[in-house]
């Protein structure tokens, strides 16, 4: 199900209806349950959502990187440029994977390789997809260090990981990923395992470069303050299922879906209350539960138990996506309707 | 006195390349093993040169001999000279010690490497595994050697077919823990074939110790061939080894310690030089440990 923007630019990655289920020893688990949206061409998506809400497994199955066995796609499709990557062959999917689809992780720590040096690892897309000889994929890979601002890339380049701190080697891991030119980035926590000073660097780093690039980047994160800064359109899920999007300004200011209001007022703000001290300000407000298990089939909406909103209808069955117009939509039975 | 800023960085950049520890001083245990097991691989290579006797020339005359001028090591019970056979008799033994560890990690890695990648094949080839090792090594030797001609290829099979679980084992163990790592999947996520995984990914970082573990196989190979002759299931009679040296020496021990003793003392340098030159390769192949030495 597309939902239709304001804008006119053209998808380029389309997530139709995807539902990725996991066989486990008592039951399926519906990691990710009927997602859509669309990517547009030189935008940053941002999807968010507490840990174990399948933020993490819709993005590793855009990339076909999830096992199966356990894992079973039962359907829906993940166009790019109009072909659903769902069909394609091993083959195929390697071609797209560093080439057109890159993906960075959350532990720079471990992401890369320890025996190999920064440099052959980098390199190593090219090689693999330009078929670039070991000389001319150096020459990229020291470009690319450049690129992601490495102090002294040349030197850098000749050494292993553990050489580098946290932030360098995200950012090598960023020169890794993009040193093919992608058509599309998708990050997966890229800042988590970073401290704050950095993950602003990290970011502005991986705004420049997109802008620079061409590229689109789908920005997974459980960082509201992360996403206000970089993405245009943001995409809320919450256990396996989209419960609202729109436009980033749109959604901070005023988002309709209680799951979304409530991990707003759980964000700290240092601007609530200018110039009041510290007793007059709002206590932070916290969802209470947590995110329920994805076991079995769901009756219902699955934020009910945990909804301040909650009437008997959303226990009874599950709301569907309605568009408010402007590109927002909410699943959610008691926002108003259209 | 403060330094400039200059005069620290160039001393940060000296720390940081050691260019006042030498090779030999930054990998002691490296240098000393590799050079004995070099000396040994050496006097092996050119024995029938550097040998003053024949090492199966027998002299009823020259019987159990004390060390001398002419004998350094003294003679055996049947005249033939100890230091000629002590040097002949290293070939056999690096042979079998290096021909064992090549074989046994070789085949190890390949069935250890499909062991920890596919579920189906691990069940069944960790069972026969499980079969191979609840075989005693010297039972495996004894019988093979009854039913073929006893040479130095009997013994290499009889010694290598025990070691081969051990290297799956320890490569399975090894590749279950490193194919879970982000890495892996970093290396999926940019298109990386899967062979090329293995080949680039998986195995260097199993590389360290198989290693070690290679050098102990070559080590106890060493020890194996010589306790195999020693029982008189390994090397042929005809063919000097330090194993078959000392059985023979034992039946006058107390006439001539000296036919033992030379032997002995050759077998454990090799075996603790090639021990050391397995810790070294560890400590340098580690960047981690090789920065901290």
């Amino acid at each position: 199900m597309a939902v239709t923007h304001s804008d006119s630019r053209e998808a380029i990655v389309e997530v139709d209806d995807l539902k990725v289920w996991f066989a486990s020893r008592d039951g399926i688990v519906r990691a990710v349950d009927g997602v859509s949206f669309d990517l547009l061409r030189g935008e940053t998506l941002g999807i968010v959502g507490e840990s174990g809400c399948g933020k993490s497994v819709t993005a590793m199955t855009m990339l076909r990187l999830i096992p199966s066995p356990p894992s079973v796609i039962a359907g829906g499709a993940i166009r790019y440029h109009g072909e659903d990557l769902l069909t394609f062959d091993e083959d195929r999917m390697r071609a797209i994977r560093g080439n057109e689809i890159s993906m960075i992780f959350q532990d720079p720590m471990t992401s890369l390789n320890p025996v190999l040096t920064v440099g052959e690892q980098i390199a190593e897309t090219a090689v693999l997809h330009q078929k670039l000889d070991p000389r001319a994929a150096r020459a990229l890979a020291v470009e690319m260090l450049q690129k992601v601002n490495i102090p002294e890339p040349r030197r850098r380049a000749d050494e292993y990981p553990h050489q580098f701190s946290g932030g360098m080697r995200q950012r090598a891991m960023i020169a890794a990923a993009l040193a093919c030119r992608p058509k599309v980035l998708i990050a997966d926590e890229p800042t988590t395992a970073l401290d704050v000073t950095i993950q602003a660097q990290i970011l502005e780093l991986m705004l420049n470069l997109k802008r620079e690039l061409g590229m689109s980047i789908i920005l997974i994160t459980h960082d509201l303050g992360v996403v206000a800064e970089t993405c245009a359109r943001v995409v809320v899920m919450y256990a396996g299922r989209k419960v609202e999007e729109a436009a980033a300004a749109e959604l901070f200011a005023a988002p309709l879906h209680p799951y979304t209001q409530g991990l707003l007022s759980a964000t700290p703000r240092l601007e609530t209350a200018p110039g009041a001290h510290r007793r007059e300000r709002p206590r932070l407000q916290e969802i209470p539960g947590m995110v329920p298990m994805l076991k079995g089939e769901r009756i219902g909406c699955s934020f009910a138990p945990r909804c301040p909103k909650a009437a008997a209808i959303c226990r009874e069955s599950a709301p569907r996506l309605e568009d408010r117009g402007n590109g927002h939509s909410v699943a959610c039975f008691n926002c108003g309707s259209a | 006195m403060a330094m400039t800023l200059a005069q620290i960085e160039a001393r940060v950049d000296t720390a940081g390349r050691h260019p006042g520890r030498s090779f030999v001083r930054r990998h002691p245990l490296l240098v000393i093993g590799g050079t004995v097991l070099a000396v040994m691989v050496l006097i092996a290579l050119f024995a029938p040169w550097i040998a003053p006797h024949s090492p199966i020339e027998m002299s009823v005359l020259k019987r159990l001999k004390p060390p001398s001028e002419t004998n350094f090591f003294g003679t055996d019970a049947m005249g033939r000279d100890v230091f000629s056979r002590v040097l002949w008799g290293g070939r056999v033994s690096l042979i079998v010690g290096i021909t064992v560890a090549l074989l046994a990690t070789t085949v190890g890695v390949a069935i250890g490497m499909v062991a920890g990648f596919s579920r189906a094949a691990d069940a069944v080839i960790m069972r026969v595994m499980d079969g191979m090792m609840a075989i005693p090594g010297i039972l495996l030797a004894v019988a093979m050697m009854a039913l073929m001609r006893a040479s130095i290829q009997t013994v290499v099979i009889a010694i290598t077919v025990p070691e081969i679980p051990r290297v799956v084992r320890l490569v399975r163990s090894l590749v279950l823990v490193i194919r879970e790592q982000p890495y892996i999947q970093a290396a999926e996520a940019i298109g990386t074939r899967f062979h090329w995984i293995l080949l680039r990914h998986v195995l260097p970082n199993a590389l360290t110790p198989l290693i070690v573990q290679g050098t102990f196989i070559c080590a106890s190979a060493v020890l194996f061939e010589a306790y195999l002759s020693f029982l008189g299931a390994g090397t042929p009679p005809e063919i000097p080894s330090w194993g078959n040296m000392m059985a023979e020496g034992r039946a006058v021990v107390q006439l001539a310690f000296n036919i033992i003793l030379f032997p002995g003392i050759f077998l454990g340098i090799t075996v603790l030089a090639i021990n050391l030159l397995g810790d070294g390769l560890r400590d340098m192949l580690d960047p981690k440990i090789a920065r901290r030495l």
